[in-house]
Protein backbone atom coordinates (compact mmCIF):
# COMPACT_ATOMS: atom_id res chain seq x y z
CA UNK A 1 0.00 0.00 0.00
CA UNK A 2 1.34 3.44 -1.27
CA UNK A 3 -0.72 6.29 0.62
CA UNK A 4 0.55 10.01 0.17
CA UNK A 5 -1.18 13.41 1.11
CA UNK A 6 -1.20 15.96 -1.82
CA UNK A 7 -0.10 19.71 -0.94
CA UNK A 8 0.35 22.94 -2.34
CA UNK A 9 4.52 22.84 -2.04
CA UNK A 10 4.82 18.93 -0.74
CA UNK A 11 3.91 15.25 -1.07
CA UNK A 12 4.07 13.14 1.82
CA UNK A 13 4.01 9.51 1.47
CA UNK A 14 4.42 6.20 3.22
CA UNK A 15 4.61 2.59 2.22
CA UNK A 16 3.71 -0.22 4.25
CA UNK A 17 2.01 -3.90 3.95
CA UNK A 18 -0.33 -5.27 6.56
CA UNK A 19 1.27 -8.90 7.45
CA UNK A 20 -1.58 -10.57 10.21
CA UNK A 21 -2.91 -8.20 12.21
CA UNK A 22 0.72 -5.76 12.00
CA UNK A 23 1.65 -2.90 9.84
CA UNK A 24 5.10 -2.97 8.68
CA UNK A 25 6.77 0.24 7.23
CA UNK A 26 8.79 -0.35 3.89
CA UNK A 27 9.78 3.44 3.67
CA UNK A 28 8.23 6.58 4.60
CA UNK A 29 8.77 10.57 3.65
CA UNK A 30 8.32 13.92 2.08
CA UNK A 31 9.78 16.16 -0.55
CA UNK A 32 9.45 19.04 -2.38
CA UNK A 33 6.87 18.78 -5.16
CA UNK A 34 8.66 19.64 -8.91
CA UNK A 35 5.20 19.44 -11.19
CA UNK A 36 2.11 18.74 -11.03
CA UNK A 37 1.77 15.35 -12.92
CA UNK A 38 0.55 12.61 -10.23
CA UNK A 39 2.08 9.95 -12.89
CA UNK A 40 5.34 11.81 -11.93
CA UNK A 41 4.53 11.93 -8.57
CA UNK A 42 4.11 8.55 -8.30
CA UNK A 43 7.11 7.29 -10.12
CA UNK A 44 9.53 9.60 -7.96
CA UNK A 45 7.76 7.52 -5.50
CA UNK A 46 7.75 4.02 -6.80
CA UNK A 47 11.54 4.27 -7.90
CA UNK A 48 12.88 4.73 -4.09
CA UNK A 49 14.97 2.18 -3.67
CA UNK A 50 13.26 0.57 -0.51
CA UNK A 51 9.97 0.59 -2.36
CA UNK A 52 11.34 -1.16 -5.48
CA UNK A 53 13.41 -3.68 -3.69
CA UNK A 54 10.11 -4.23 -1.27
CA UNK A 55 9.25 -8.29 -0.74
CA UNK A 56 5.46 -7.10 -0.57
CA UNK A 57 5.21 -4.94 -3.36
CA UNK A 58 1.10 -3.42 -3.60
CA UNK A 59 -0.29 -1.94 -6.44
CA UNK A 60 -3.02 -0.28 -3.85
CA UNK A 61 -2.91 3.57 -3.16
CA UNK A 62 -4.56 5.95 -1.28
CA UNK A 63 -4.61 9.54 -2.13
CA UNK A 64 -5.18 12.60 0.50
CA UNK A 65 -5.74 16.08 -0.77
CA UNK A 66 -6.16 19.45 1.30
CA UNK A 67 -10.01 20.75 2.47
CA UNK A 68 -9.46 23.45 -0.03
CA UNK A 69 -9.87 20.94 -3.57
CA UNK A 70 -13.38 20.50 -2.76
CA UNK A 71 -16.51 22.28 -1.75
CA UNK A 72 -18.35 21.95 1.14
CA UNK A 73 -22.08 22.86 2.17
CA UNK A 74 -24.06 22.25 5.50
CA UNK A 75 -27.83 22.20 5.86
CA UNK A 76 -30.20 20.78 8.31
CA UNK A 77 -32.22 18.06 7.10
CA UNK A 78 -36.14 18.74 6.68
CA UNK A 79 -38.64 16.23 8.02
CA UNK A 80 -40.70 16.94 5.16
CA UNK A 81 -38.95 16.79 2.42
CA UNK A 82 -37.41 13.64 0.87
CA UNK A 83 -33.04 13.63 1.03
CA UNK A 84 -32.91 12.70 -2.23
CA UNK A 85 -35.22 16.05 -3.80
CA UNK A 86 -33.37 18.27 -0.71
CA UNK A 87 -30.00 17.07 -1.80
CA UNK A 88 -30.99 17.98 -5.55
CA UNK A 89 -32.28 21.28 -4.37
CA UNK A 90 -29.03 21.92 -2.73
CA UNK A 91 -26.87 20.97 -5.89
CA UNK A 92 -28.85 22.92 -8.54
CA UNK A 93 -28.61 25.99 -6.18
CA UNK A 94 -24.97 25.81 -5.87
CA UNK A 95 -24.12 24.42 -9.18
CA UNK A 96 -26.64 25.74 -11.84
CA UNK A 97 -27.82 23.15 -13.86
CA UNK A 98 -25.39 23.25 -16.72
CA UNK A 99 -22.74 22.80 -14.58
CA UNK A 100 -24.34 20.50 -12.24
CA UNK A 101 -22.93 17.22 -13.77
CA UNK A 102 -19.24 17.95 -13.39
CA UNK A 103 -19.60 17.05 -9.65
CA UNK A 104 -19.43 14.16 -7.78
CA UNK A 105 -21.67 15.05 -4.61
CA UNK A 106 -21.43 13.21 -0.85
CA UNK A 107 -23.52 14.03 1.66
CA UNK A 108 -22.96 12.52 5.43
CA UNK A 109 -25.51 12.69 7.99
CA UNK A 110 -23.20 12.26 11.12
CA UNK A 111 -22.98 16.21 11.99
CA UNK A 112 -23.83 17.30 15.12
CA UNK A 113 -27.50 19.12 14.99
CA UNK A 114 -28.94 16.52 12.92
CA UNK A 115 -27.19 18.62 9.35
CA UNK A 116 -25.90 16.81 6.61
CA UNK A 117 -22.89 18.02 5.24
CA UNK A 118 -22.16 17.56 1.84
CA UNK A 119 -18.92 17.04 0.22
CA UNK A 120 -18.29 18.49 -3.66
CA UNK A 121 -15.19 17.06 -6.03
CA UNK A 122 -15.00 18.08 -9.31
CA UNK A 123 -15.35 14.86 -11.64
CA UNK A 124 -12.13 16.09 -13.80
CA UNK A 125 -10.15 15.87 -10.66
CA UNK A 126 -11.44 12.49 -9.80
CA UNK A 127 -10.57 10.77 -12.76
CA UNK A 128 -7.30 12.38 -12.93
CA UNK A 129 -6.00 10.71 -9.70
CA UNK A 130 -7.82 7.86 -10.99
CA UNK A 131 -6.43 7.20 -14.32
CA UNK A 132 -3.03 8.31 -13.08
CA UNK A 133 -2.63 5.27 -11.12
CA UNK A 134 -4.26 3.60 -13.40
CA UNK A 135 -2.06 4.28 -16.60
CA UNK A 136 1.14 3.38 -14.48
CA UNK A 137 -0.33 -0.49 -13.14
CA UNK A 138 -1.55 1.02 -9.57
CA UNK A 139 -5.29 0.85 -8.38
CA UNK A 140 -6.03 4.02 -6.50
CA UNK A 141 -8.27 3.00 -3.53
CA UNK A 142 -9.34 5.89 -1.77
CA UNK A 143 -9.40 9.32 -2.70
CA UNK A 144 -10.06 11.86 0.21
CA UNK A 145 -8.78 14.68 2.45
CA UNK A 146 -5.97 14.44 5.22
CA UNK A 147 -8.26 16.26 7.96
CA UNK A 148 -10.66 13.25 7.74
CA UNK A 149 -7.99 10.86 7.62
CA UNK A 150 -6.72 11.85 10.14
CA UNK A 151 -9.48 12.00 12.44
CA UNK A 152 -9.84 8.42 11.59
CA UNK A 153 -6.32 7.48 12.67
CA UNK A 154 -7.09 9.54 16.13
CA UNK A 155 -10.72 8.10 16.87
CA UNK A 156 -9.87 4.41 15.86
CA UNK A 157 -6.17 3.96 16.86
CA UNK A 158 -5.31 6.69 19.14
CA UNK A 159 -8.91 5.98 21.08
CA UNK A 160 -10.10 9.27 20.68
CA UNK A 161 -13.75 7.88 20.42
CA UNK A 162 -13.44 7.77 24.44
CA UNK A 163 -13.52 11.36 24.64
CA UNK A 164 -16.79 13.30 24.59
CA UNK A 165 -15.24 15.91 22.58
CA UNK A 166 -11.78 16.25 20.58
CA UNK A 167 -10.42 18.19 18.27
CA UNK A 168 -7.80 17.55 15.35
CA UNK A 169 -5.49 20.34 15.08
CA UNK A 170 -3.38 19.96 11.86
CA UNK A 171 -0.22 22.46 11.87
CA UNK A 172 0.27 24.19 8.76
CA UNK A 173 2.84 26.33 7.90
CA UNK A 174 0.24 29.16 6.18
CA UNK A 175 -2.70 28.26 7.73
CA UNK A 176 -4.09 25.28 10.07
CA UNK A 177 -6.90 23.17 9.83
CA UNK A 178 -8.97 22.05 12.50
CA UNK A 179 -11.79 19.27 13.03
CA UNK A 180 -14.00 19.47 16.44
CA UNK A 181 -15.84 16.40 17.34
CA UNK A 182 -18.59 16.18 19.96
CA UNK A 183 -20.42 12.91 20.79
CA UNK A 184 -18.81 11.40 17.78
CA UNK A 185 -20.32 14.20 15.57
CA UNK A 186 -18.87 16.27 13.54
CA UNK A 187 -19.10 19.32 15.20
CA UNK A 188 -16.95 21.90 13.36
CA UNK A 189 -14.35 22.25 10.55
CA UNK A 190 -12.27 25.68 9.85
CA UNK A 191 -8.87 27.05 8.95
CA UNK A 192 -7.39 29.40 11.13
CA UNK A 193 -5.01 31.45 10.06
CA UNK A 194 -2.60 32.16 12.99
CA UNK A 195 -0.38 35.28 12.88
CA UNK A 196 1.78 36.29 15.67
CA UNK A 197 -0.79 36.30 18.29
CA UNK A 198 -3.85 36.78 16.24
CA UNK A 199 -5.85 33.94 15.55
CA UNK A 200 -8.26 34.24 12.55
CA UNK A 201 -10.96 32.17 10.49
CA UNK A 202 -10.98 31.95 7.15
CA UNK A 203 -13.22 29.21 6.06
CA UNK A 204 -15.81 27.10 7.97
CA UNK A 205 -18.28 25.21 8.21
CA UNK A 206 -20.73 23.64 11.03
CA UNK A 207 -22.02 26.13 14.24
CA UNK A 208 -20.35 29.11 13.14
CA UNK A 209 -20.63 30.62 16.33
CA UNK A 210 -19.08 28.09 18.34
CA UNK A 211 -16.15 27.93 16.22
CA UNK A 212 -15.72 31.55 16.54
CA UNK A 213 -16.21 31.06 20.26
CA UNK A 214 -13.35 28.15 20.06
CA UNK A 215 -11.37 30.30 18.47
CA UNK A 216 -11.05 32.74 20.52
CA UNK A 217 -10.71 30.48 23.87
CA UNK A 218 -7.63 29.32 21.98
CA UNK A 219 -6.13 32.85 21.15
CA UNK A 220 -6.74 33.92 24.54
CA UNK A 221 -4.98 30.56 26.12
CA UNK A 222 -2.18 30.11 23.51
CA UNK A 223 0.57 31.74 24.84
CA UNK A 224 0.11 30.52 28.77
CA UNK A 225 -1.50 26.13 28.26
CA UNK A 226 -4.40 24.89 26.10
CA UNK A 227 -4.98 22.93 28.51
CA UNK A 228 -7.56 25.63 30.44
CA UNK A 229 -9.72 25.03 27.17
CA UNK A 230 -12.51 23.59 28.75
CA UNK A 231 -14.48 22.61 25.30
CA UNK A 232 -12.58 20.06 24.02
CA UNK A 233 -11.12 16.95 26.48
CA UNK A 234 -8.28 16.31 23.79
CA UNK A 235 -6.21 18.34 21.22
CA UNK A 236 -5.02 15.15 18.50
CA UNK A 237 -2.20 17.30 16.88
CA UNK A 238 0.14 17.08 13.82
CA UNK A 239 1.95 18.99 11.24
CA UNK A 240 0.87 18.95 7.45
CA UNK A 241 4.72 18.81 6.05
CA UNK A 242 8.22 17.96 7.87
CA UNK A 243 9.15 21.89 7.18
CA UNK A 244 6.00 22.96 9.86
CA UNK A 245 6.87 23.44 13.46
CA UNK A 246 4.47 22.05 16.05
CA UNK A 247 7.26 22.01 18.84
CA UNK A 248 6.55 25.11 20.47
CA UNK A 249 2.89 24.18 21.15
CA UNK A 250 3.50 20.39 22.16
CA UNK A 251 6.46 21.66 25.04
CA UNK A 252 3.38 23.83 26.80
CA UNK A 253 0.75 21.57 26.43
CA UNK A 254 1.40 18.02 26.81
CA UNK A 255 -1.30 17.17 29.20
CA UNK A 256 -3.96 18.65 26.69
CA UNK A 257 -2.06 17.38 23.48
CA UNK A 258 -1.54 14.45 21.81
CA UNK A 259 0.83 14.25 18.69
CA UNK A 260 -0.88 12.00 15.93
CA UNK A 261 1.85 9.53 14.05
CA UNK A 262 1.10 6.45 12.60
CA UNK A 263 4.62 5.21 12.78
CA UNK A 264 3.95 4.91 16.58
CA UNK A 265 1.55 1.98 15.86
CA UNK A 266 3.31 0.22 13.07
CA UNK A 267 6.25 -1.84 12.98
CA UNK A 268 9.42 0.00 11.09
CA UNK A 269 12.58 -1.58 9.39
CA UNK A 270 15.58 -2.49 11.83
CA UNK A 271 17.99 0.52 12.64
CA UNK A 272 15.07 2.75 11.44
CA UNK A 273 13.95 5.70 13.59
CA UNK A 274 11.60 8.54 13.48
CA UNK A 275 11.10 11.75 14.64
CA UNK A 276 7.45 11.51 16.40
CA UNK A 277 7.16 15.51 15.53
CA UNK A 278 8.73 16.09 12.41
CA UNK A 279 6.82 12.80 11.10
CA UNK A 280 3.74 13.43 12.19
CA UNK A 281 2.10 14.66 8.66
CA UNK A 282 1.73 10.72 8.11
CA UNK A 283 -1.42 11.09 10.41
CA UNK A 284 -3.21 12.27 6.85
CA UNK A 285 -2.48 8.83 5.97
CA UNK A 286 -4.97 7.55 8.71
CA UNK A 287 -7.49 5.58 6.11
CA UNK A 288 -4.71 2.93 5.82
CA UNK A 289 -5.84 1.15 9.47
CA UNK A 290 -9.21 1.32 8.22
CA UNK A 291 -8.31 -1.68 5.99
CA UNK A 292 -7.22 -3.40 8.52
CA UNK A 293 -10.78 -3.06 10.21
CA UNK A 294 -12.63 -3.56 7.10
CA UNK A 295 -10.23 -6.40 6.13
CA UNK A 296 -9.78 -5.10 2.53
CA UNK B 1 -18.43 9.46 12.54
CA UNK B 2 -17.47 10.50 8.63
CA UNK B 3 -15.30 8.52 6.19
CA UNK B 4 -14.56 10.18 3.32
CA UNK B 5 -13.74 8.35 0.19
CA UNK B 6 -14.41 10.36 -2.98
CA UNK B 7 -14.18 7.08 -5.49
CA UNK B 8 -16.81 5.45 -3.89
CA UNK B 9 -20.57 6.03 -5.37
CA UNK B 10 -21.96 9.20 -4.79
CA UNK B 11 -25.33 9.97 -2.53
CA UNK B 12 -25.95 9.73 0.94
CA UNK B 13 -23.64 8.04 2.89
CA UNK B 14 -24.05 6.53 6.13
CA UNK B 15 -22.17 6.67 9.29
CA UNK B 16 -22.08 2.84 9.27
CA UNK B 17 -21.16 2.52 5.98
CA UNK B 18 -19.33 -0.73 4.72
CA UNK B 19 -18.57 -0.57 1.18
CA UNK B 20 -15.71 2.30 1.86
CA UNK B 21 -13.61 0.41 -0.28
CA UNK B 22 -15.72 -0.06 -3.31
CA UNK B 23 -15.30 2.04 -6.07
CA UNK B 24 -17.83 3.73 -8.19
CA UNK B 25 -18.50 1.98 -11.39
CA UNK B 26 -18.68 5.22 -13.49
CA UNK B 27 -14.99 5.99 -12.61
CA UNK B 28 -13.89 2.22 -13.67
CA UNK B 29 -11.78 1.78 -16.50
CA UNK B 30 -12.84 -0.48 -18.94
CA UNK B 31 -10.36 -3.51 -18.63
CA UNK B 32 -11.32 -5.29 -21.56
CA UNK B 33 -9.71 -2.44 -24.07
CA UNK B 34 -5.81 -3.82 -25.36
CA UNK B 35 -3.04 -1.86 -22.84
CA UNK B 36 -1.88 0.16 -25.94
CA UNK B 37 -5.06 1.57 -26.74
CA UNK B 38 -5.72 3.59 -23.02
CA UNK B 39 -2.10 3.18 -21.84
CA UNK B 40 -0.88 6.89 -21.76
CA UNK B 41 2.97 7.13 -22.12
CA UNK B 42 4.05 10.79 -20.42
CA UNK B 43 6.83 11.66 -21.86
CA UNK B 44 9.84 11.83 -19.13
CA UNK B 45 11.35 15.59 -18.56
CA UNK B 46 15.12 15.36 -18.59
CA UNK B 47 17.23 17.25 -16.21
CA UNK B 48 19.12 20.08 -17.85
CA UNK B 49 22.25 18.07 -16.52
CA UNK B 50 21.53 15.03 -17.06
CA UNK B 51 20.18 15.86 -20.52
CA UNK B 52 23.88 17.32 -21.51
CA UNK B 53 25.88 13.89 -20.50
CA UNK B 54 22.64 12.41 -22.21
CA UNK B 55 24.04 13.82 -25.35
CA UNK B 56 27.41 13.82 -24.57
CA UNK B 57 27.02 9.59 -23.73
CA UNK B 58 24.52 9.77 -27.58
CA UNK B 59 28.09 11.43 -29.33
CA UNK B 60 30.04 9.08 -28.31
CA UNK B 61 28.28 6.14 -29.15
CA UNK B 62 27.34 7.52 -32.78
CA UNK B 63 31.30 8.55 -33.08
CA UNK B 64 31.86 4.78 -31.77
CA UNK B 65 29.84 3.47 -34.21
CA UNK B 66 30.79 5.35 -36.58
CA UNK B 67 34.27 4.91 -36.84
CA UNK B 68 34.24 1.10 -36.12
CA UNK B 69 32.27 0.98 -38.93
CA UNK B 70 34.44 3.07 -41.29
CA UNK B 71 37.16 0.80 -39.59
CA UNK B 72 35.52 -2.13 -40.52
CA UNK B 73 35.21 -1.10 -44.40
CA UNK B 74 37.16 1.56 -45.15
CA UNK B 75 40.64 0.64 -43.06
CA UNK B 76 40.61 -3.08 -42.38
CA UNK B 77 38.76 -4.57 -44.91
CA UNK B 78 40.62 -2.36 -47.74
CA UNK B 79 43.33 -3.56 -49.65
CA UNK B 80 46.55 -1.66 -50.75
CA UNK B 81 47.45 -2.14 -54.69
CA UNK B 82 50.41 0.18 -56.49
CA UNK B 83 48.53 1.52 -59.40
CA UNK B 84 52.41 0.54 -61.48
CA UNK B 85 52.30 -2.75 -60.39
CA UNK B 86 48.80 -3.08 -61.54
CA UNK B 87 49.69 -1.23 -65.04
CA UNK B 88 52.64 -3.96 -65.33
CA UNK B 89 50.56 -6.86 -65.01
CA UNK B 90 47.36 -5.75 -67.20
CA UNK B 91 51.03 -5.06 -69.89
CA UNK B 92 51.78 -8.49 -69.21
CA UNK B 93 48.77 -9.88 -69.77
CA UNK B 94 48.29 -7.77 -73.32
CA UNK B 95 51.51 -9.06 -74.29
CA UNK B 96 52.10 -13.15 -73.38
CA UNK B 97 51.11 -14.83 -75.99
CA UNK B 98 50.87 -18.10 -74.00
CA UNK B 99 47.11 -16.62 -73.02
CA UNK B 100 44.70 -14.34 -73.99
CA UNK B 101 43.06 -11.89 -72.01
CA UNK B 102 39.54 -11.55 -72.27
CA UNK B 103 37.69 -9.09 -69.81
CA UNK B 104 39.28 -7.02 -66.96
CA UNK B 105 37.51 -4.72 -64.35
CA UNK B 106 39.33 -2.48 -62.56
CA UNK B 107 37.68 -0.08 -60.04
CA UNK B 108 37.33 1.15 -56.69
CA UNK B 109 35.47 -2.39 -55.25
CA UNK B 110 38.56 -4.84 -56.71
CA UNK B 111 39.55 -6.14 -59.80
CA UNK B 112 38.53 -8.75 -62.03
CA UNK B 113 39.92 -10.54 -65.28
CA UNK B 114 38.99 -13.69 -67.14
CA UNK B 115 41.79 -14.88 -69.23
CA UNK B 116 41.67 -17.80 -72.29
CA UNK B 117 44.29 -20.30 -71.45
CA UNK B 118 45.69 -23.63 -73.33
CA UNK B 119 45.63 -26.17 -70.06
CA UNK B 120 48.52 -27.56 -71.98
CA UNK B 121 50.60 -24.60 -71.58
CA UNK B 122 49.07 -23.15 -68.40
CA UNK B 123 52.65 -24.68 -66.65
CA UNK B 124 54.58 -22.71 -68.96
CA UNK B 125 52.86 -18.80 -67.88
CA UNK B 126 52.35 -19.91 -64.27
CA UNK B 127 55.26 -18.60 -62.39
CA UNK B 128 55.11 -15.61 -64.62
CA UNK B 129 51.80 -14.36 -64.05
CA UNK B 130 51.76 -15.74 -60.45
CA UNK B 131 55.11 -13.08 -60.19
CA UNK B 132 52.58 -10.11 -61.43
CA UNK B 133 49.78 -11.16 -59.30
CA UNK B 134 51.78 -11.24 -56.37
CA UNK B 135 53.32 -7.93 -56.96
CA UNK B 136 49.68 -6.47 -57.32
CA UNK B 137 48.23 -8.58 -54.48
CA UNK B 138 50.16 -7.23 -51.52
CA UNK B 139 48.96 -8.92 -48.43
CA UNK B 140 46.05 -9.88 -49.78
CA UNK B 141 44.94 -12.97 -52.14
CA UNK B 142 43.39 -13.59 -55.16
CA UNK B 143 40.44 -15.78 -55.82
CA UNK B 144 41.69 -18.28 -58.62
CA UNK B 145 39.54 -20.63 -59.66
CA UNK B 146 40.23 -22.36 -63.28
CA UNK B 147 38.48 -24.50 -66.10
CA UNK B 148 39.88 -25.88 -69.06
CA UNK B 149 40.31 -23.31 -71.20
CA UNK B 150 39.85 -20.30 -68.58
CA UNK B 151 41.48 -18.90 -65.75
CA UNK B 152 39.55 -16.54 -62.74
CA UNK B 153 40.87 -13.80 -61.22
CA UNK B 154 39.38 -12.38 -58.68
CA UNK B 155 40.09 -9.48 -55.94
CA UNK B 156 36.89 -8.66 -54.49
CA UNK B 157 38.35 -6.30 -51.88
CA UNK B 158 37.37 -2.49 -51.47
CA UNK B 159 40.53 -0.95 -53.15
CA UNK B 160 42.69 1.87 -52.51
CA UNK B 161 45.15 2.80 -55.45
CA UNK B 162 48.24 4.44 -54.47
CA UNK B 163 50.93 5.65 -56.50
CA UNK B 164 54.33 4.64 -54.99
CA UNK B 165 57.46 7.00 -55.86
CA UNK B 166 61.14 6.31 -56.79
CA UNK B 167 61.98 7.25 -53.14
CA UNK B 168 59.51 4.35 -51.62
CA UNK B 169 59.10 6.27 -48.66
CA UNK B 170 56.56 8.59 -50.33
CA UNK B 171 52.87 7.25 -50.83
CA UNK B 172 49.76 8.88 -52.27
CA UNK B 173 46.69 7.61 -52.65
CA UNK B 174 44.90 7.92 -55.70
CA UNK B 175 41.37 8.80 -55.77
CA UNK B 176 39.06 7.14 -58.04
CA UNK B 177 37.26 9.26 -60.82
CA UNK B 178 33.65 8.37 -61.82
CA UNK B 179 33.59 10.72 -64.72
CA UNK B 180 31.15 10.74 -67.38
CA UNK B 181 31.52 7.14 -69.37
CA UNK B 182 33.53 7.18 -72.08
CA UNK B 183 34.33 3.91 -74.64
CA UNK B 184 37.52 3.81 -76.68
CA UNK B 185 36.72 0.68 -79.07
CA UNK B 186 39.10 -1.63 -81.60
CA UNK B 187 41.88 -0.84 -79.90
CA UNK B 188 44.85 -2.72 -80.90
CA UNK B 189 47.40 -3.52 -77.16
CA UNK B 190 49.84 -1.12 -78.37
CA UNK B 191 47.28 1.82 -78.40
CA UNK B 192 45.56 0.26 -75.09
CA UNK B 193 48.54 0.47 -74.11
CA UNK B 194 49.22 3.96 -74.57
CA UNK B 195 45.92 4.57 -73.51
CA UNK B 196 46.29 3.04 -70.18
CA UNK B 197 49.42 4.68 -69.55
CA UNK B 198 48.19 8.02 -69.95
CA UNK B 199 45.64 7.03 -67.56
CA UNK B 200 47.93 5.79 -65.24
CA UNK B 201 50.53 8.59 -65.56
CA UNK B 202 48.44 10.84 -63.54
CA UNK B 203 49.47 9.69 -59.98
CA UNK B 204 46.88 11.54 -58.48
CA UNK B 205 43.37 9.51 -59.56
CA UNK B 206 42.43 6.97 -61.42
CA UNK B 207 39.46 5.78 -63.43
CA UNK B 208 37.19 2.76 -63.11
CA UNK B 209 38.09 0.63 -66.44
CA UNK B 210 37.09 -2.35 -68.33
CA UNK B 211 39.00 -4.08 -70.74
CA UNK B 212 37.00 -6.30 -73.29
CA UNK B 213 38.55 -8.12 -76.20
CA UNK B 214 36.30 -7.68 -78.96
CA UNK B 215 38.68 -10.15 -81.52
CA UNK B 216 42.13 -11.65 -81.47
CA UNK B 217 43.19 -8.00 -82.45
CA UNK B 218 41.33 -5.35 -80.68
CA UNK B 219 40.13 -4.76 -77.70
CA UNK B 220 37.46 -2.33 -75.84
CA UNK B 221 37.99 0.27 -73.46
CA UNK B 222 35.19 1.60 -71.10
CA UNK B 223 35.65 4.42 -68.59
CA UNK B 224 32.68 4.80 -66.17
Amino acid sequence: MIALSIKEKYINFISCYKDGVDFFVDDFGSFRKRDDSFNNILNSILIRKKISKSNMKSKKVMAFLDLDKVIFNQFKAIPQLENENLLSLHKTSMFGKNAISKFKDYHYQGCSDNKIISVYIDENIRREYYEGCYNIGLNLKVLSMGLFSAEYLAREVFDAKSCAKYMIWSVGDVFDEVMIIEDGLLKNVFQLLRLDKSFKIINLFGDSKYAFECADSIKKNFEKSLSSIDFIDKIYMYQKSSHCDMKKIIKKNKDKVIILNPLSKMNLPKKAKFDEISSSYLSEMGYIFKQQATND
Amino acid sequence: MIDVNLLSKDGVVYSDDKNFFIVDESILLDDSKDFESIHVVESIKVKSRNRFFLILFALLTISLVAFSTYYQFSIKSKAFVDSENLKDMIYYMLDEKLFYLNEMNVSSSGISATLSINKNSFNDFKNDLGHYVDSVRGKRKFEVSKSSNILYLKYPYFTNYISVFENKDEKLNMDVVKDRPYSYDFLDSRDLKHILNQLFNDRSFIYNFTIKRINSDSYKLNLF
